[in-house]
């Protein structure tokens, strides 16, 4: 395996992302104290990120490298699995963010936007994640992609899986054996919370006396490399070393920061 | 029902579990009647006539009995306890809970597990129509880099990658965002295969 400090990601050695966003009937609901909805608060964070991301890759002449390839995942509609994608994109499943730019469905408070909350259906956590299992799969063994970053998936959910547990441990466990010559498959999980954000777990390297749901989320979750857990505790988390990229009844500031430290690998 | 009769990993509903108890306890004996026939039958065309019948005949019906009996009676017993260790997993049970004594009232008669458990998901949602759209490749992609050696200073900058890539389109079915009646429809469909298109 190369030396993860010697990669540089650039527009010929892109990092993938694969953002599972859970639209299941339940998103519907409030988010803590907030007048909006989980739906509305993910898709407005999502937004948030990929404007983000776009922006750092703006280079020296004012256009933007394709240093990130992003894939949009939503489940829950008609309890399946489709690219979250909208208008120009519908339908394609991994985008690079220049051509992602060049396509937003619309424009909110002056910033683009791509993704429309949406909040119907059930928690096919299964078969989104065998979906994020094809897609690294196929991105991996494109072109140089093996010498590149390894994708980074980042799951968002407020409840627990409605096909199969059993069946979700062993496709993130093929998934987690997915690897680029720098090392494997990154898998971050946050569930986010209508209560509040009571009792919430950060970023934990172990968990105790936790919930069936809670257990299972961090089970399916990897550590948080060097660069993120930096990042992490510049945002003001107590971070160790061996932290996983988890949290667990998480509120909407919780949310912002973990699609931040999640989607900046280096 | 009874789509991996012999299969020790799921769940089943008590309606199939019971249709297997009938299956086993029924079904058994008049596969064994439909034996005893057919071997008399044989035995009447090797000897040529009733009249001709012999122990030595008989030994050969009975040697067909269990030629074909045998292994049917081992593959009831597998059947009967797959669908047991099955019927366990709907009520978050171990199979070995079919040693128990009289247990199989249990499973005749209670209800399983709602919603998914450590054995799988509910048999009972899986009967509810679903449409998990397509789940398997339905084409490549083509296509690749036409850029110069790949170094940290020659990063290519074109603004719209559509030409690099490639490949299929398959069939969309579109769908109504629910409550977004000014936002564009959205395409619905597990992925395909095709990672840029």
């Amino acid at each position: 395996m190369h030396n993860l400090s010697t990669l540089q990601i650039s527009s010929t050695h892109p990092c993938l992302i694969v953002y599972l966003l859970d639209q299941s009937g339940s998103m519907a609901e409030s988010f803590g104290n907030s007048q909006q909805s989980k739906a509305e608060k993910l898709a407005e964070s999502i937004n948030e990120i990929i404007f983000e991301t776009g922006l750092k890759c703006v280079g020296a002449g004012g256009d933007i490298r394709n240093r990130f390839e992003i894939a949009v995942v939503g489940y829950g509609v008609d309890s399946g699995v489709s690219s979250a994608w909208q208008g120009n994109l519908a339908g394609r499943w991994v985008v690079s963010i220049d051509e992602v730019f060049q396509n937003p469905i619309g424009e909110e408070n002056g910033t683009p936007i791509w993704i429309a909350p949406i909040a119907q259906g059930q928690t096919p956590m299964n078969t989104a994640f065998e979906n994020a299992y094809r897609i690294c799969e196929a991105w991996i063994n494109w072109g140089n992609h093996i010498d590149c970053y390894p994708p980074i998936v980042i799951n968002i959910t407020d409840g627990a899986p409605t096909d199969s547990e059993v069946k979700l441990r062993q496709t993130v466990q093929n998934l987690k054996r997915l690897r680029t010559n720098y090392g494997g498959v990154n898998i971050f999980n946050i569930h986010i919370s209508s209560g509040g954000g009571r009792d919430g777990i950060l970023f934990p390297s172990e968990l105790h006396n936790a919930t069936q749901n809670a257990n299972l989320l961090f089970d399916l979750s990897t550590p948080l490399n060097d660069s993120m857990i930096e990042h992490a505790k510049e945002v003001g988390y107590e971070v160790m070393k061996g932290a996983k990229g988890y949290v667990y009844n998480g509120t909407a500031k919780h949310l912002v920061d973990f699609l931040n430290i999640g989607s900046n690998p280096l | 029902m009874f789509k991996k009769p012999f299969s020790f990993e799921g769940r089943i509903r008590r309606t199939e579990y019971g249709l297997t108890v009938l299956i086993n306890s029924i079904g058994i004996h008049i596969v064994v009647f439909i034996l005893l026939v057919i071997s008399r039958i044989i035995e009447i065309i090797i000897v040529g006539g009733a009249d001709n019948h012999t122990k030595g005949h008989e030994e050969i019906g009975n040697m067909v009995v269990m030629i074909i009996g045998i292994p049917l009676y081992i593959l009831s017993i597998i059947f009967g306890i797959a669908q047991g260790v099955k019927r366990c997993h709907d009520l978050g049970h171990s199979g070995l809970y079919m040693l128990i004594p009289f247990y199989i009232f249990f499973l005749l008669f209670i209800e399983g597990n709602t919603g998914p458990n450590k054995y799988g998901e509910d048999p009972k949602q899986l009967y509810q129509p679903q449409n998990l759209g397509n789940t398997g490749y339905t084409g490549g992609y083509n296509g690749g880099y036409s850029q110069t050696t790949p170094t940290d200073n020659n990063e290519h900058t074109q603004t719209n990658s559509g030409g690099f890539y490639n490949g299929g389109h398959n069939a969309r079915i579109n769908i109504q965002t629910p409550q977004q009646p000014n936002r564009p429809q959205r395409d619905k469909g597990e992925f395909n295969g095709n990672l840029y298109n």
